[in-house]
């Protein structure tokens, strides 16, 4: 375990995130079961349904996209909060899937 | 010429002497050996194969000899050359036919990356293929020498190789290994199958090599479509039970099963997701070789996509 520095933080989750583009990541899709290809890692993983249905709305919008906006693509309820949504970016982002473009504002 | 067409003094002056060029589908070997066993295995088991003259591209140049020193007459061992290379340690005398099939098998897995090569069995009928991808010990070898001997086209029990370039399966039919209990039970399938001699005390327990079906080496070269991946459960006592499978999960167990997936890249997931995209896809149970081959036949007779 490395001790952590007086005061230090992790900082505030990412709030705006991005998918890997098609030059790095091929898809394919059978009904709601995804396959992913990652170049960088040479890994392939199948993905469950939401966290497909996450990966593909950020590799569609041409945009850096706010958990608020994936929580109502994934049909969230508002009062579920996001924790859950920022573990599964982050389970993405290790996957090569998602990148972390900004702290919460 | 075919092998069986050499006499048998040929035979064993081409192996003691410049090797014997096999092609077997895609893949030309040049077989090495003054050994007996290997000089009647190869008799027997690549007896309709098609001998290739010297100056055609050879794949993979191997041998099977004794070791120099004291393991050549005192417990005696054999070797596998490749290439002039010696990959794996000896292993007892009587074992030279086995590790010729386990070498010829590694040449093809290590090194022959031009196709995406799964570790899986595969057969066809009326145009359509099998392939059956499965780790050892799942009773993939025996249902694809069951399916051979019941109206199956054998295409390899245990490399499927695929043409990145057109989907297509090309065929080894090379002979089927089989392991402990799977050899009786498929003596007694089929009188027709010919079955070397078995070889105890192996890594694998008893094994032994059953030739191709004649006709399946003369039809080696005519690729094959693939219409369906079975993943294979021997269960004894079981009904044959067809499951569908997610296919998902089918092109998965493909990447898992696959010798060389990682090495074609974005091309191999693309390779594969192509094929599962054209195959039926299903877990398979099975206690009984003929309830086995019944329930495939049915199978085969299933309307075509």
């Amino acid at each position: 375990v490395i001790p952590r520095r007086p005061g230090a933080s992790d900082g505030d989750r990412p709030e705006y995130w991005r998918g890997s583009s098609e030059r790095e990541v091929s898809v394919h899709q059978w009904g709601d079961d995804t396959v992913v290809y990652v170049r960088r890692s040479a890994e392939t993983h199948w993905l469950d349904s939401e966290a497909a249905s996450a990966y593909l709305l950020l590799r569609a919008t041409p945009r850096p996209v706010t958990l608020a906006e994936l929580a109502t693509h994934l049909g969230r309820a508002e009062s579920e909060g996001h924790t859950d949504l920022s573990e599964l970016l982050e389970e993405l982002s290790e996957l090569g899937l998602a990148i972390p473009d900004g702290p919460a504002p | 010429v075919i092998v069986s067409d050499l006499s048998s003094a040929q035979l064993r002056a081409a192996l003691a002497g410049p090797g014997l060029r096999v092609r077997t589908g895609p893949v030309v070997t040049r077989i090495s050996s003054r050994l007996a066993e290997v000089v009647n295995g190869v008799h027997l088991h690549y007896a309709q194969h098609p001998v290739v003259d010297a100056a055609s591209f050879t794949d993979f140049h191997v041998s099977i000899r004794r070791p120099y020193g004291p393991r050549r007459w005192f417990k005696r061992q054999v070797l596998f050359d490749f290439d002039g290379d010696t990959p794996f340690t000896p292993l007892p005398g009587d074992q030279g036919m086995p590790m010729l099939e386990w070498g010829m098998n590694w040449c093809v897995s290590n090194h022959f990356h031009q196709y995406v090569t799964i570790h899986a069995g595969a057969v066809e009928r009326g145009g359509r293929a099998i392939i059956v991808p499965a780790p050892p010990g799942t009773g993939k070898s025996t249902l694809c020498a069951g399916l051979s001997f019941s109206g199956w086209r054998l295409l390899s029990d245990e490399l499927t190789l695929i043409d990145p370039a057109t989907g297509l399966i090309h065929g080894l039919a090379r002979p089927i290994g089989l392991k402990n209990a799977s050899i009786e039970v498929l003596r007694r399938f089929s009188p027709d199958v010919r079955i070397g001699p078995t070889v105890h005390e192996t890594t694998k327990g008893s094994v032994a090599h059953v030739a191709p079906p004649p006709a399946s080496v003369a039809q080696v070269d005519r690729p094959a479509r693939p219409a369906w991946i079975v993943l294979p459960r021997y269960l004894a006592g079981s009904q044959a039970t067809l499951e569908p499978m997610p296919q998902a999960e089918a092109f998965m167990q493909l990447v898992d099963n696959s010798f060389n997936y990682h090495l074609h890249g974005a091309r191999g997931f693309a390779v594969l997701a192509a094929l599962v995209d054209g195959c039926d896809c299903y877990r398979f149970t099975y206690g009984d070789l003929s309830e086995a081959a019944a329930r495939f036949a049915l199978l085969a007779a299933s309307p075509g996509s």
